[in-house]
């Protein structure tokens, strides 16, 4: 007589907590987005024990793409230590016992909320993007059925006039993070709430870079070598967060991306928002030291 | 198109029902039965079979009362309104050589964009309220492919001068404007391309006599120092009268009559054109 | 047998109370006390409480125990007992930057002056069922009490933190308020028209449903709307309350509510050509702790004061502050329960006639030429 218990294990989740058919049904798609740069194709996306908002397309992307020879990073507004981060870090490991690093250099894979590491990433490495809202047309059109046509024909005029206005109004384009891209001349993105500062690295880039929506249920990708160009005048550029005349207090840059932070004495200081790559210079530079003054 | 090389515009036979249509649909309707209702299947025979040719420079006028077809034939061509059959080419696309109607709905909005321009009859169907008045001529520029910020100005700016709307108000937004000054506001975005083509449906209807005559005037200027070819719907003999070269007259969704504007006001020969030119105040 | 008319009504409500007696009774589980309520299931408490607008804990778990859990009903019990209560003062104004906090962070900053102290929360926590709970012994919940708790802080806590937006302001980068209203209307004691005052607007949407303003809330920020809004703060603790009494020269205590306030900055005031591009701020605050209501609260006070021609419905004011009270839309969206057959009939009565008439039509037609 067929024993069940012994023939069906009892286990507790699968190797990172997605049963298989999920993943599959991910890898799909993912690989539809990889071959169509910039479009968002629609996935099923159901729940994960994080809250929605709070990175469960990057997850899911993640979870589908993770095996166990893979070293994890993951990082938060650029830090790895935040709680968010600890957060999926501790259930990606949870669910797959895979090893972790803070250094960018050593993962294989990081999933980022906000940031793109300072240091360029390689072409066997992979970033996913935690993307609240996959739809950069959402600043102009509410209707998904409508910005769905609007991509489909490539009409990005609403866009064009939307920028148009805010120079008429404010002297120059006022998007901070999600600055609108279009891919491969083709698809316009929403690169996720990455800063402006952000943007260029995904241009003609060595790396393969996944953005999911898990809300929203969209996934898209910008392969390696494609084109990524901020929408911008001819006569007004494109221009990056200003840091001029600043410095990190913690390692001495002058060419990240900082963080504002109140000292509580009624002062401000400046801190490299990569945590990790903060670290990496200041331990050059504490070497250069001690090998100057030798 | 055919060897007149003056020719920038064709229409054939060009047919919208809305309904199902049936085989006694054409004979049934018509000026003749004064009736656009196929009595035999309900099906509505807005236009039936009409053919025209614009030449460059030229303005055709389109008369005829409700329910003649005009304005649902300026729609179609305009692709707001899918044909039922029928062909039309234009010189500036495909020389001339492409049924703009069997295009991809990809081009066609690139016919619509770069080689057409509207003018409704309901500015707030041309223009968008929640885009400045520089702005709706931006949004006209840029999908005409101009990226620059100063040119889009420069020239938002001299069509609105051009449409006599004060330079102060081109941030504004439209929806504070006089019904009058809104449809200026649509004139200048449709010419905001120098396109070769303009549609204009029924665009004084509504407004005071003095504003209509105000802007009658200004799209004759217009048309003197663009050259541009236009198709003009009106129900008002004598809009026609003031803008038209040539004059099409339309009854229950058929061409009736179509000549020289002068001939047809001062000598009609169809008994419809008749009654309507007899009309005329 | 003839027709027999429909008697019986009262004794058909009586039983049915009595059956929704038997049902919250029955299973022979141990009587839930009150007390279990309050302490175990706090947040269904204070959401009653910020719903039922009144801070009464007792009275609000007794009536989630009557209510057999539904929310709404809870609250609407709440409401009900309120409306018996004298409303003899209003309180001086708080001063929420002296709350006694139990959690307070920021999204807008990193780091902000005295900290981000997470305080209880579930935010960083996997949603996997716990079923340690099914069984939890007393001897092991007594001695995780005892160990947790006060602790010697290394350094001194301060009592009371700097508010985030004082911060924003000193920099010249919030807007100060367009309209100055600081008069105090009571919606329960007049009726109001719109535009509605500011305090009736803020008690409006103190007393809102939860769900109903998490929905408006998320329709803003998912596109039906310009707003772009960060969490400038998040505070929930412990406010103390004052009044002016003739008996005393100094002002009253009266005992202190533990409030949820957030207050969001919303990215540039809507301005005109050539105005000060600044951020705006949008106010949330409510009894008991209950995040998602006093964030919904602050996105939609923001959303509601936009001047924009065509209004997202999140920012009309009359959709929302008419469509979030719970006991109103609860009330009326059940009201179809109640017999409509009158009515009913009236409508049944044109639909024959108009269908006759249209049969009538279609059978002349086809017999006529």
């Amino acid at each position: 007589m067929l024993n069940l218990q012994e023939v069906k294990k009892p286990r507790g989740y699968n190797f990172a907590f997605l049963d298989e058919n999920t993943k599959r049904e991910i890898r799909r798609k993912t690989l539809k987005a990889v071959a169509i740069p910039g479009y968002q194709v629609p996935f099923a996306s159901p729940e994960l024990p994080i809250a929605r908002g709070w990175g469960t397309g990057g997850l899911q992307l993640t979870m589908s793409l993770i095996g166990p020879e893979d070293v994890l990073k993951v990082i938060d507004q650029g830090c790895d230590g935040g709680v968010n981060a600890v957060n999926i870090r501790n259930l990606l490991v949870k669910t797959t016992g895979v090893k972790t690093t803070y250094a960018t250099s050593e993962a294989t894979i990081i999933q980022t909320r906000h940031r793109i590491p300072e240091e360029k990433m390689r072409d066997d490495q992979i970033l996913v993007l935690q993307v609240p809202i996959p739809e950069p047309l959402r600043f102009v059109e509410a209707s998904m059925a409508k910005t769905r046509e609007m991509h489909s024909e490539m009409d990005y005029s609403r866009m064009w006039v939307f920028l148009y206005e805010n120079i008429v109004k404010w002297g120059e384009i006022t998007l901070g993070a999600r600055y609108p891209s279009l891919v491969n001349k083709r698809y316009l993105i929403d690169p996720s709430p990455i800063p402006r500062w952000d943007v260029p690295p995904l241009n003609m880039a060595d790396t393969l870079y996944l953005f999911g929506a898990g809300r929203e249920k969209r996934i898209y990708a910008v392969p390696p070598h494609t084109r990524v160009e901020p929408l911008e005048f001819d006569d007004f550029a494109f221009r990056v967060e200003d840091f001029s005349g600043l410095a990190c207090i913690r390692c001495g840059s002058t060419n990240t991306y900082f963080n504002e932070v109140f000292d509580g004495a009624g002062g401000k200081i400046h801190v490299c928002s990569d945590s990790s790559n903060c670290d990496k210079i200041r331990a050059q530079r504490e070497e250069e030291c001690s090998c100057a003054s030798d | 198109m055919p060897a007149i090389d003056n020719i920038i515009f064709q229409v054939h036979n060009l047919s919208k029902y809305y309904g199902p249509g049936c085989p006694s649909c054409a004979v049934l309707t018509g000026p003749e039965q004064e009736t656009n209702v196929c009595p035999r299947c309900g099906t509505i025979v807005a236009c039936h079979e009409i053919n025209l040719d614009l030449e460059q420079g030229e303005i055709l006028g389109i008369v005829g009362e409700s329910g003649s077809g005009k304005s649902t034939l300026v729609r179609c061509l305009y692709f707001d309104d899918e044909v039922t059959g029928g062909e039309a080419y234009l010189a500036a696309y495909g020389a001339g050589k492409a049924d703009i109607f069997r295009e991809s709905s990809q081009k066609k909005r690139h016919i619509r964009n770069h080689l057409m321009g509207m003018v409704y009859q309901n500015p707030l169907l041309g223009i968008k309220p929640h885009f400045t008045a520089g702005g709706n001529v931006a949004e006209k520029l840029l999908t005409a492919d101009v990226y620059h910020y100063g040119d889009i100005r420069k020239r938002a700016a001299v069509l609105l001068t051009r449409t006599e709307i004060p330079i102060g108000r081109m941030d504004d937004f439209p929806a504070h404007f006089s019904g009058g000054m809104q449809q200026r506001v649509q004139i200048a975005k449709a010419l905001a391309n120098n396109p070769p083509l303009l549609f204009l449906d029924e665009i004084t209807t509504g407004l005071d006599l003095s504003v209509q005559a105000r802007v009658l005037d200004l799209v004759k200027e217009i048309q003197r120092e663009l050259g541009i070819a236009m198709l003009v719907v009106s129900h008002d003999l004598g809009v026609i009268r003031m803008l038209a070269d040539r004059t099409a007259v339309m009854k229950n969704g058929r061409i009736v009559e179509i000549g020289l504007t002068d001939q047809i006001l001062e000598d009609p020969q169809h008994q419809y054109t008749q009654l309507l030119v007899h009309s005329m105040l | 047998m003839g027709y027999v008319a429909v008697t019986g009504g009262t004794e058909a409500i009586t039983k049915a109370e009595e059956l929704v007696k038997y049902f919250r009774l029955k299973g022979d589980s141990a009587p839930l006390e009150v007390r279990q309520i309050r302490d175990q299931q706090r947040l269904a408490v204070d959401k009653v409480m910020g719903e039922g607008s009144l801070y009464a804990p007792n009275i609000a778990a007794l009536a989630l125990k009557q209510a057999e859990g539904d929310s709404v009903e809870a609250s609407f019990i709440v409401r009900a007992y309120r409306a018996t209560q004298p409303r003899r003062y209003s309180s001086l104004a708080v001063d929420t930057g002296k709350m006694q906090l139990l959690r307070r962070i920021s999204g807008a900053f990193q780091d902000i002056p005295g900290g981000q102290i997470l305080g209880p929360t579930r935010d960083y926590t996997q949603r996997l069922v716990d079923f340690s709970l099914l069984e939890e012994k007393t001897e092991i919940i007594r001695s995780f009490l005892q160990q947790a708790g006060v602790k010697d802080a290394e350094k001194n806590v301060p009592d009371s933190f700097p508010k985030v937006v004082e911060l924003l302001r000193r920099d010249g980068l919030l807007a100060e308020p367009e309209v100055n209203d600081r008069t105090l209307r009571d919606i329960t004691r007049e009726s109001m028209n719109f535009p509605y005052p500011r305090s009736a607007k803020l008690q409006s949407l103190a007393r809102g449903e939860t769900g109903a303003m998490m929905a408006f809330a998320y329709s803003s920020i998912r596109g039906y709307g310009d707003i772009h809004p960060y969490l400038g703060e998040l505070r929930v603790g412990y406010v103390s309350l004052y009044i002016n009494h003739p008996g005393s020269a100094a002002p009253v205590y009266l005992g202190r509510v533990l409030v949820t306030e957030a207050e969001i900055v919303a990215q540039y005031s809507e301005g005109t050509k050539g105005s000060k591009p600044q951020l705006t701020l949008g106010y949330g605050l409510c009894f008991g702790h209950n995040e998602l209501k006093a964030i919904s609260m602050g996105i939609l006070d923001r959303t509601t004061r936009s001047k924009s021609a065509a209004k997202a419905p999140a920012e009309d004011e009359e959709f929302v502050l008419y469509h979030i009270d719970g006991i109103e839309a609860s009330g009326f969206v059940s009201h179809w329960k109640l017999p409509h057959y009158v009515t009913f009939q009236s409508t049944l009565d044109r639909l024959r006639k108009s269908q006759q008439l249209q049969e009538e039509a279609g059978n002349a037609q086809s017999t006529g030429s």
